[in-house]
């Protein structure tokens, strides 16, 4: 039984390493928030040096950033759940040198997920997966499965409209944002992860590289909260000189923080815009 | 250390060869604890020594039991069963007192701040089933073999049977009257490979595949976030976290069972096919076998379980799976899951002592449903352990029927990735008459599973289990 087993399973996985080598898979095959994520920082730390690159690195507000609208050679390492941190992290571990990287200043204090960034540069399967395209997250079956029979289906219903359904933010989401953006963290920690994005920010401008921060948009409510007005004043204080772009318009959000898909698609058109000016 | 990890596979290979070499043959208990004792050790190494204590306590008390002086063996077993439960209680339970009775105490904040070391609910429910047993061999003539009197080899067999890595952090939970009688010297030769293989491959299958990839879908059932699903979908996230609680505990079971063969341990099925329980008493038959069988050898009937009938029965009832559902976890809502059990049983109990069964009247389908339903509703206990949240989440079910998305991607995942806990179960109903088909899908299904545990695995995480 075990001999016909690894046959079979020898059988499927030169089937698929085929299927993924003569089939061009260029549809989306996210299946969830942690796989997006995973997905993205694999492309990144696996794909090619680009010439002129911006390099986006931020929280869930900038993950929803549409790059149809930024310039050519942008990469959003835009994380949900996770930090501007892992992110830095990614850049400074691939080795790649772009030309200017963008930093989110919405979610300065959250750590950096120790385990998402040892899952993807577990020493041995780092590597294989460099060289094993199918053992890569976005080539699970399961996503490719769900990506075509996704893409058949708007080919055949048209394209999204990008709207959201809901056009109020959720009242409970905005009470918890409301309550978590109150609160500051205690003046030891302010100094310890500003500290730790002084020591990413020096380390990418030895580099060459130029470092611009910005802040996505939220409800006006909590664009003035005790926290984010702290976060603006510190950074501002901590990085005197750099560039920071900042929109004081006001727009859509599905629950207080995060943009709907009409506005984060004109907030990027927007974003690039105003990298063309700075 | 997860077994789902490359030190992992780095700790056992090696260990594996070094057991089965012949010139080590006199020391594989040696290499099991050395290797054990490396697994636990480590993320947390300190906590290694509490591991090692726990283990003293028991290697004394239980030949204390048998060897001391005979005036004193229930003295010895009662301070063996004590020391087991305070040890628990201090580490697993001191937060829950301290928040629930000290709060805004200097104490209270000591007793929250105790770290929970992984796996002490079962090593130490191991510890009391080793005293026990001992204390009861005098009366169980193949228990007798439990304790043996030199002390150097004793200390090698209990070391084994309460450290041994493959069952030590997440169970299932060994008793001393199966595993002790197993220690003897092992041969690669014996291996059932067959038995071990298909463990494994199962057991990671319903590890990395199904529960790793449904925990990153089932993450918003967490508050505040169902606030905002829609109705349907939660009643899918719900299907859900059922599928991904069995797969993530079934498989790290069937893991730990692969694994001790690999070594020459048989542990018994601690799963067998739970949801297609008709009633709650058949469930518990059939989910953790080796946690219930535990409560019932070494709780309900030591406290008189059925024997005095009427009220005495119920009360031993309610008071075992209030209890067990504490030991889950320190907080309250476990308790709350115990007593929702404790009260489907009861309630089975006295339908059945009244005469109102409806095990004739309805078929077997409709009861499968519906002691599927609410075991899977008391699941939210587990997921949500703010009884608010709980509340929360029931009254989103019933409310959230318009305005929000039922977000089709979401649905298609849990779907897909709960499709296997329900074949595996399907197949079983249909393979409970033996059928030659099945013999030969058996390698492509495993086939299969191989494959899928090398590409299609969702992000390792802790198994939901470790926590206990």
């Amino acid at each position: 039984m075990i001999r016909r087993s690894f046959l079979v399973f020898v059988v499927l996985a030169v089937g698929y390493g085929l299927f993924l080598r003569f089939v061009q898979v260029d549809w989306d095959t996210t299946q969830h928030l942690a796989n997006g994520n995973r997905i993205k920082a694999e492309r990144f730390v696996y794909g090619a040096d680009v010439p002129d690159a911006t390099v986006i690195v931020g929280s869930s507000l900038a993950y929803r950033i549409v790059l149809d609208s930024m310039p050519d050679g942008t990469t959003n390492l835009g994380f949900g759940g996770l930090s501007i941190y892992d992110g830095l992290t990614l850049v400074e571990r691939s080795g790649k040198a772009p030309a200017r990287v963008l930093i989110e200043t919405n979610v300065l204090f959250r750590e950096p997920d120790h385990g998402f960034l040892k899952a993807l540069f577990e020493p041995g399967l780092y590597e294989v997966r460099r060289e094993v395209p199918m053992m890569q997250e976005e080539n699970q079956p399961s996503g490719v499965l769900f990506g075509w029979l996704k893409q058949r289906l708007l080919n055949e219903r048209g394209t999204d409209d990008g709207a959201d359904s809901t056009a109020v933010p959720n009242a409970v989401m905005m009470d918890e944002h409301r309550t978590n953006y109150a609160l500051l963290p205690a003046d030891s920690t302010n100094q310890r992860f500003l500290a730790m994005l002084e020591r990413d920010v020096l380390s990418l401008e030895a580099r060459g590289v130029e470092v611009i921060f910005f802040e996505v948009p939220i409800e006006p409510e909590l664009m003035n909260s005790t926290l984010a007005v702290k976060s603006r004043s510190l950074i501002e204080a901590r990085f005197p000189g750099r560039s920071f772009i900042r929109s004081n318009e006001r727009w859509r959000t599905t629950d207080g923080l995060h943009l709907d898909k009409r506005d984060a698609q004109r907030f990027s058109g927007w974003l690039a815009a105003s990298l063309r000016n700075s | 250390m997860l077994f789902n990890s490359v030190p992992f596979l780095l700790l056992v290979i090696p260990t594996l060869l070094l057991y089965y070499a012949p010139f080590m043959r006199r020391y594989q208990l040696h290499v099991i604890i050395a290797a054990s004792f490396i697994f636990y050790a480590y993320n947390a190494p300190m906590l290694l020594l509490l591991l090692i204590a726990s283990v003293a306590i028991n290697i004394v008390a239980s030949h204390a039991v048998v060897f001391g002086k005979p005036a004193l063996h229930k003295a010895y077993a009662t301070a063996g069963v004590v020391l087991n439960l305070v040890v628990l209680v201090f580490f697993k339970y001191s937060p829950l007192i301290g928040r629930t009775f000290l709060p805004d105490t200097s104490i209270g904040e000591f007793l929250v701040a105790i770290p929970l070391p992984v796996g002490i609910s079962f090593f130490t429910f191991q510890g009391i089933s080793l005293v026990v047993d001992a204390y009861r061999g005098k009366d169980v003539p193949h228990y007798g073999s439990i304790v043996v009197k030199g002390m150097v080899e004793h200390t090698l067999r209990i070391t084994t049977f309460i450290s041994f890595f493959a069952q030590l952090v997440a169970g299932p939970v060994v008793k001393a009257h199966e595993f002790l009688p197993q220690i003897k010297t092992k041969y690669f030769r014996e291996i059932n490979w067959n038995a071990a293989f298909a463990a494994l491959v199962v057991g990671y299958f319903l590890k990395m595949v199904v529960a790793d990839n449904l925990k990153d879908q089932t993450f918003w059932i967490a508050f505040p976030y169902f606030t905002g699903i829609h109705s349907v979908t939660l009643l899918v996230l719900l299907f859900g976290y059922s599928m991904q609680i069995f797969a993530d505990f079934a498989g790290y079971s069937l893991i730990a069972i692969g694994l001790a063969r690999l070594f020459g341990y048989v542990l018994f099925d601690n799963f067998n096919f739970p949801y297609i329980s008709a009633t709650f008493s058949e469930f518990w038959r059939r989910w953790h076998i080796s946690l219930s069988t535990f409560l019932r050898e070494y709780l309900y009937i030591p406290l008189g379980g059925n024997r005095m009938g009427g009220f005495h029965t119920y009360k031993n009832l309610m008071l075992t799976m209030v209890l067990g559902g504490l030991w889950h976890g320190a907080a309250w809502s476990y308790a709350v899951w115990g007593f929702f059990h404790g009260l489907m049983l009861a309630v089975e109990r006295l339908f059945k002592d009244l005469g109102w069964s409806t095990k004739e009247k309805l078929p077997r389908f409709i009861h499968m449903l519906f002691t599927f339903s609410m075991v899977t509703l008391a699941w939210l206990l587990f997921k949500l352990p703010d009884f608010n949240h709980v509340i929360g989440y029931m009254q989103a079910i019933f409310g959230n029927t318009g305005g929000s998305d039922i977000q089709p991607l979401l649905l298609f995942f849990v779907l897909l990735f709960s499709a296997p806990v329900v074949l595996y179960h399907l197949l079983y109903l249909w393979t409970r008459t033996p059928r030659s088909a099945m013999a030969a899908m058996k390698p492509v299904l495993y086939g299969v599973m191989l494959f899928l545990i090398l590409v299609n695995s969702g992000s390792g995480a802790s198994f939901i289990y470790f926590q206990f």
